[in-house]
């Protein structure tokens, strides 16, 4: 075991600070300050970890791309632990964006899901990160860090194509809301509420793939 | 060994084994018959039929493509040929270049029996369709053969080779399966455009993956 993976650095604690203060404050926000929206009422609030969560699966999905990229270029053992983290961690912020979503469309729309452009590209980059956590663990061993960085390299170049092409889908499958897009939050509390959840997310966000990384330097280290 | 040699003898391969080739064909007609029965059984209107035949016919093409594409890397692995090929001077983009034209010629033959199979046994009238169905099937091919091919190297070796592949490569191939699907339904209504953008869409997913995979099967190959 190194020192270096087994203490904690500055960045770790500027991040478990920063994080620890950020959610209970988002949680506030959203409950107590932001007033109920017009039409939706009290359900709408899932909005903010809706989109919260979205943007760090994004960055998560960055994060499994550059990582590859780096790994194929140097090999060094690093960036395959950060594609690891990244992936696991970017996997469950897609679950929560998928849940979520269902949730609050089972509401506005009284159905759980419907194939529409932006439900189906989270569905299908859901199942991108299920197949690279698959071939993490069931790979060919010694082979799984090159494999999982094509993968990831693959996946990155294919979910633009896919919102690509999904949105060249008739216009009538349109359904989802684009509130961001057509400045649909007339209230500025809407929109601060937005960047206080989106922050808080994505701190939690490199605060978990900074601890799972940890954990596969760790366990490499002791394995190695 | 050059590149001209190196296609043909993986041509040559597959020609005197048929392995790939045979065991594509027979999962395209047992898919066809069992869509065709499932159909049948559902008293269906023709308009409904046409309707689900793009369906049907890439899911068969995903699925007889997807169980069967190992073959052709197969044969390297098994007898350590790739090892020979690659200390012969060949570079890994030049083998992958080769596997890839055999595995598009192997995929759109399977594609137009699928397609002869399923219309027939659907009632499906494909008169005066035919070319522009090969041009689809051909755009979809070579996208297909380039992502099989390179996920193939990767499932290869793994514990679970067998279902690793599926697992791997149908999540990558939304695009190409939804461009195929919009083509086809676009063909069958007479509403085909050779400018449309399902077209142009599956040109630039084609060269994309040929060129990821011209240069990441160097490190799919070796690890």
């Amino acid at each position: 075991m190194t020192s270096h993976t087994s203490r904690w650095n500055i960045i770790d604690w500027a991040l478990w600070l920063s994080t620890t203060l950020c959610i209970p404050y988002s949680l506030y926000y959203v409950f107590a300050v932001v007033p109920n929206e017009r039409v939706m009422g009290p359900i709408q609030r899932i909005f903010y970890y809706h989109v919260g969560s979205a943007m760090a699966c994004y960055v998560a999905f960055a994060l499994v791309f550059f990582a590859g990229i780096f790994y194929l270029a140097t090999k060094e053992k690093k960036y395959d632990h950060l594609s690891a983290a990244a992936g696991e961690v970017g996997f469950v912020f897609c679950t929560i964006v998928l849940i979520s979503g269902m949730i609050w469309g089972h509401t506005a729309w009284n159905t759980w899901f419907r194939f529409e452009p932006r439900l189906v590209s989270f569905l299908l980059l859901w199942l991108i990160f299920l197949s690279f956590s698959l071939l993490r663990t069931f790979g060919e061993q010694g082979k799984v860090a090159t494999h999982s960085a094509i993968l990831g390299i693959l996946g990155a170049v294919t979910v633009p194509l896919m919102i690509y092409s999904i949105k060249l889908l008739p216009a009538a499958a349109q359904l989802h809301p684009q509130v961001v897009e057509n400045r649909g939050l007339k209230d500025p509390l809407f929109y601060q509420a937005l960047f206080i959840s989106t922050t808080a997310l994505v701190l939690l966000q490199f605060l978990l793939i900074r601890i799972r990384y940890r954990i596969e330097t760790l366990s490499n280290d002791t394995v190695g | 060994m050059n590149a001209y040699q190196l296609l043909k003898k993986d041509l040559l391969i597959e020609l005197r084994s048929r392995e790939t080739v045979i065991s594509m064909l027979s999962l395209a007609v047992m898919i066809s018959v069992l869509a065709a029965l499932g159909i049948q059984n559902s008293f269906l209107e023709p308009k409904a039929v046409m309707r689900v035949f793009p369906v049907l016919l890439w899911i068969g093409f995903i699925f007889a493509g997807t169980v069967s594409i190992t073959r052709s890397l197969h044969y390297e692995y098994e007898f350590r040929g790739i090892d020979g090929v690659l200390t012969s001077g060949v570079s890994p983009g030049t083998i992958y270049i080769s596997k890839m034209i055999v595995n598009t010629i192997v995929s759109l033959i399977m594609f137009t029996m699928l397609l002869i199979f399923l219309s027939g046994l659907l009632g499906v009238d494909l008169s005066g369709l035919l070319g522009n169905m090969m041009f689809v099937g051909l755009l979809c091919s070579i996208g297909y053969s380039a992502l099989s091919t390179l996920c193939s190297a990767m499932a290869i070796h793994a514990r679970l080779k067998e279902i690793l592949l599926p697992l791997i490569l149908i999540p990558l191939l939304f695009p190409l399966f939804f461009g195929g699907h919009e083509l086809t339904a676009q063909l069958l209504s007479n509403t085909f455009e050779m400018g449309s953008p399902w077209v142009t869409l599956l040109i630039i997913l084609d060269l994309i993956y040929v060129v990821i995979g011209f240069n990441l099967f160097e490190f799919a190959a070796r690890g």
